[in-house]
């Protein structure tokens, strides 16, 4: 099932990302400044394709499997 | 490096946009070029989300001393681009193809492969050119990438 925006918030908190809120896109950082988008255009609904969730987890070295905890 | 067109410095980028297969009524735009994908409601509502996330992370490198072109997308993806610009038909006005097709939605499987400009204004770090998608684009419904 896909993961909302809420829910991805959640997850990458926890393994130490900064998560910054914004308008369309909100950006989520890793510990070595590196930055990547996440839509936003629903707002905490919005929901994030696995296209998506994979060139997330390209862009900052994350296990694609640590998002279906 | 930024390519310099009349003597701005601009990325030039392409992005892929396709239906999202797991989110009904969910399209996908990825932009090759930097490895950025986002996603919209509609075809045009993702174009204008991967341009808005594009400029954002183009613009956080640079900001942070950092070469945005090292996020290139792997070759699968540039694979699939050439496929779409070799077998799939030529847009020469993309906004008038979007406005035909309207009822444009996930069981059609239109691909469509939009390129787009990134202008470095040394002022204002990063700012998106959104007319850039008026560059000729390819669209095809007749390969599965």
């Amino acid at each position: 099932m896909p993961l909302r925006l809420g829910d991805l918030k959640r997850l990458l908190e926890r393994y130490g990302f900064v998560i910054e809120p914004g308008t369309k896109h909100w950006k989520v950082r890793a510990p070595d400044g590196r930055m990547y988008t996440i839509p936003a255009h629903n707002g905490l609904r919005t929901e994030m394709s696995r296209v998506y969730l994979r060139g997330l987890c390209r862009n900052l070295d994350i296990d694609e499997s640590k998002l279906d905890d | 490096m930024a390519e310099k067109i009349l003597g701005r410095d601009f990325y030039l980028c392409w992005a892929i946009i396709r239906p999202a297969e797991d989110v009904h009524g969910l399209w996908t735009a990825h932009c090759l070029d930097f490895d950025v994908v986002s996603q919209g409601e509609s075809v045009k509502q993702a174009i204008e989300m991967v341009l808005d996330a594009t400029s954002m992370v183009v613009m956080d490198d640079h900001l942070r001393k950092a070469n945005p072109k090292e996020r290139v997308a792997p070759a699968e993806f540039w694979d699939d681009l050439r496929r779409i610009q070799e077998e799939g038909q030529r847009i020469d006005d993309l906004d008038a193809f979007l406005a035909r097709r309207a009822v444009l939605n996930v069981n059609e499987a239109v691909i469509l492969a939009v390129p787009f400009a990134i202008l470095l204004n040394h002022m204002e770090p990063v700012v998106p050119v959104s007319k850039a998608t008026r560059l000729p684009s390819f669209a095809t419904d007749q390969i599965a990438c």
